[in-house]
């Protein structure tokens, strides 16, 4: 399982575990999008009012040359009660969206499970952190992402920047920079 | 005795049944309570009357279930299942007790012998804002408050009105009048102060648990539920609304809407679907989408929405207000399968009935086609269509063979005009048409649309509505819209504070400088008035041309 920004990859390629927090849900939702098409094939496990486009897994799937459609598995958990057995039924990796909703332990199946996890999220209610890894995004004025790492058994209190313009898979910022 | 029963209060022991004409009488029960287990001081308790041992179904199998019989209807009891409806509210309906009904009341039993809705006095205070509240006395429209008291009523604490059940009016969640909450009363079986201060998903899903009751059903308080793992494309193709045809813009000649009555509720009636008949291990439909329905045994919501889809037709000529309130229940009934705390519902029922719901549609579009009849328009359980107006029946019979959903004739246009955007693009849901009984308008005027705009349009719609053929329409709505014009575009600069005012989210405000909310004039901008008028004109004269 991959993000596709080469900075974070090499932060987590070790983490069984790992917790993505944003501050925002649409740079959230453009982050996810990528990490599935770049982790294809995968499971998904979609919580509450997150949602999934269909065209914004085609654009990055058209960009990244991957086909997608028939590799993603979804399923969705649209109450406090759906999330534990849900998440249990899911075999291998597994990409989960607003995992903390609902302010459920989910503490126990993550760390019962066998493939990689990686948990997007912008609210975090439970206390009992499973993830090995923590990284904080944070959207700069100036076009830049910051990762904050927040836990990490290898990487303790490391700060990464890089341009927003990668997470859209773009080589420069094209357009935008006239903006 | 005999009387109507209009409201059930418990006590230990015993049930109070509250009788028109402000009389009152008791009968003897025993609450039933349900529990997976039961410690054993259970068998001891001053409260307990008996405990037997029961199966009961459940979504995932049989269930051994503690029945306990107690004279207090308050009993405290873990590992609680049934609890829904209350165990007081299942302790008169296991005695025949249902309100509005009358009954003849003896020592231990009650017979009931015939419907007593218009037996009760009802008076209802319906107040509007700066204006003369209205009062319906049993129904038939008074100018005074009535000194005598009443069986039930429904009006605001600031009226002083005597009645025997008194409710509210400010504290009703949904507005369905008086006899609607009565309606919703017999059907559910729910008292009427509890009825009015219920959602319409509560009186919809107690109607379902007392058919789940009857079966042994166990009630569900909250129902995990793993959805089936898809892919994207088929999560794509699944999760879809209702069909939608964009119609090509303009005015057209002799057109005919056609409508299902009640077509979802009917498509989960003739499909079968419910929670505990979709997607399980008998598999009698396997549908394109690939969910399954299980047709072996009539589900819980198909049973209880047959009754009251029933009903509203028996209903449609007894009385229009509680038709209509029968209605507003089964409108929910599809939302609600989907809604994700239902106790009978499920994602994967909804989709269905989604899915159903296109393909009735597209094969009533099919079937106006190879008729040769023009299909202007298709909107979710309704279409349009133009030419051969005498094949209509045959269209209704041959759609109501195909499908096994009845349909009726909504309106039967002069001439009907579909909208457009300034880009072209049509509006589905915004239409207007001549009809022989008048005009028949969807989505033109709309509340958030100053109400300057709102009369212009009104009056447009006015000079349209004076002609009957599409072309008599075009020359003189063009005719007369530059004067109207003019006349809106004084209006915008020298018009009435109150033609100003625009509503947003039931709140009223006027642009001014800002928006702001009008509760007072404070000015307002003219030219941000003068260009919505210009635009509206420029729209208007899209449509006619």
């Amino acid at each position: 399982m991959m993000t596709g920004i080469q900075e974070i990859d090499e932060m987590i390629y070790r983490d069984k575990i790992v917790g993505f927090k944003f501050e925002d849900e649409v740079f959230m939702r453009i982050f996810y999008h990528r990490t599935i098409v770049e982790s294809a094939p995968v499971s998904l496990l979609l919580v509450g009012d997150a949602r999934i486009d269909p065209y914004l897994l085609r654009a990055f799937s058209r960009i990244t040359e991957k086909e997608v459609e028939d590799k993603v598995r979804v399923r969705r958990a649209f109450k406090r009660e759906d999330v534990v057995p849900t998440l249990n039924s899911f075999a291998g990796d597994l990409i989960i969206v607003n995992p903390y909703i609902y302010g459920c332990s989910i503490y126990p199946s993550l760390i019962k499970r066998k493939g990689r996890t990686f948990l997007f999220f912008t609210t975090e209610k439970t206390y009992l952190r499973a993830e090995s890894s923590i990284l904080e995004l944070r959207r700069e004025k100036e076009g830049d992402v910051i990762v904050r790492v927040r836990k990490s058994p290898s990487h303790p209190e490391l700060k990464v920047k890089f341009p927003a313009y990668l997470l859209h898979c773009k080589e420069e910022f094209g357009l935008s920079k006239w903006l | 005795m005999r009387g109507v029963i209009i409201d059930v209060v418990p006590e230990w022991g015993k049930l109070r049944l509250l009788l028109d004409g402000g009389r009152e009488a008791h009968i003897p029960v025993t609450y039933p309570f349900y529990a997976t287990e039961v410690d054993p001081s259970a068998y001891s308790h001053p409260d307990v009357v008996s405990i037997e041992r029961e199966t009961w179904k459940t979504f995932e199998g049989n269930l051994s279930l503690f029945k306990i019989e107690s004279f207090n209807h308050k009993l405290r009891v873990r590992n609680r299942v049934n609890s829904f409806p209350p165990s007081w509210m299942q302790a008169y309906v296991r005695k025949g007790i249902s309100p509005f009904r009358k009954v003849e009341i003896g020592k231990k039993d009650v017979n009931d012998l015939e419907d007593g809705f218009y037996e009760v006095k009802t008076l209802e205070v319906r107040k509007t804002p700066f204006s003369k509240p209205r009062i319906l006395f049993n129904g038939d429209e008074i100018d005074y408050v009535p000194s005598d008291t009443v069986d039930v009523a429904l009006s605001p604490p600031s009226v002083r009105v005597s009645s025997h059940v008194l409710l509210n009016s400010n504290k009703v969640k949904v507005n369905v009048g008086l006899r609607g909450f009565m309606e919703w009363s017999l059907i559910s079986k729910m008292p009427l102060p509890v009825v009015a201060s219920s959602t319409i998903g509560k009186i919809l899903t107690t109607n379902e648990a007392w058919v789940a009751l009857g079966r042994k059903f166990v009630v569900p308080n909250v129902r995990p539920n793993v959805e089936r793992e898809r892919t994207i494309e088929e999560l794509v193709d699944t999760d879809k609304g209702g069909l939608i045809l964009f119609p090509k813009p303009g005015i057209y000649d002799d057109a005919v809407q056609i409508d299902f009555n009640s077509m979802y509720p009917s498509l989960i009636i003739k499909y079968n679907i419910s929670a505990e008949t979709v997607n399980v291990e008998c598999k009698d439909i396997i549908t394109e989408i690939g969910h399954t329905i299980c047709k072996e045994k009539l589900g819980i919501v198909p049973e209880s929405l047959s009754y009251l889809v029933r009903r509203k037709e028996e209903m449609r000529n007894v009385d229009r207000e509680r038709m209509e309130a029968i209605k507003w229940v089964l409108v929910a009934s599809f939302g609600y399968l989907g809604y994700r705390n239902s106790r009978f519902g499920k994602i994967e029922a909804y989709e269905l009935v989604t899915f159903f719901a296109r393909k009735t549609m597209r094969r009533a579009i099919e079937i106006s086609r190879s008729l040769g009849m023009e299909v202007l328009h298709g909107l979710i359980d309704s279409i349009i269509v133009r030419g051969k107006k005498d094949k209509i029946s045959t269209l209704i019979e041959e759609i109501e063979k195909d499908t096994g959903i009845k349909l009726k004739i909504d309106a039967d246009f002069l001439w009907v005009c579909f909208t457009s955007s300034s880009k072209g693009e049509s509006y589905p849901q915004r239409y207007f048409g001549k009809t022989s009984s008048g005009m028949k308008v969807k989505g033109v005027i709309r509340r958030n649309q100053p109400k300057l705009i709102q009369d212009f349009l009104k009056e447009v719609l006015l000079i349209a509505s004076t002609e009957d053929t599409a072309e008599d329409v075009k020359r003189k709505v063009n005719d007369a819209l530059p004067e109207l014009t003019e006349k809106y575009l004084f209006k915008s600069h020298f018009g009435d504070p109150m033609d100003y005012v625009i509503s947003i989210r039931g709140r009223y405000y006027i642009k001014g400088d800002r928006l702001y909310q009008a509760r007072e004039y404070l000015g307002h901008d003219p030219l941000y008035y003068e260009e919505y008028v210009k635009r509206t004109s420029m729209e208007v004269k899209r449509w006619f041309s």
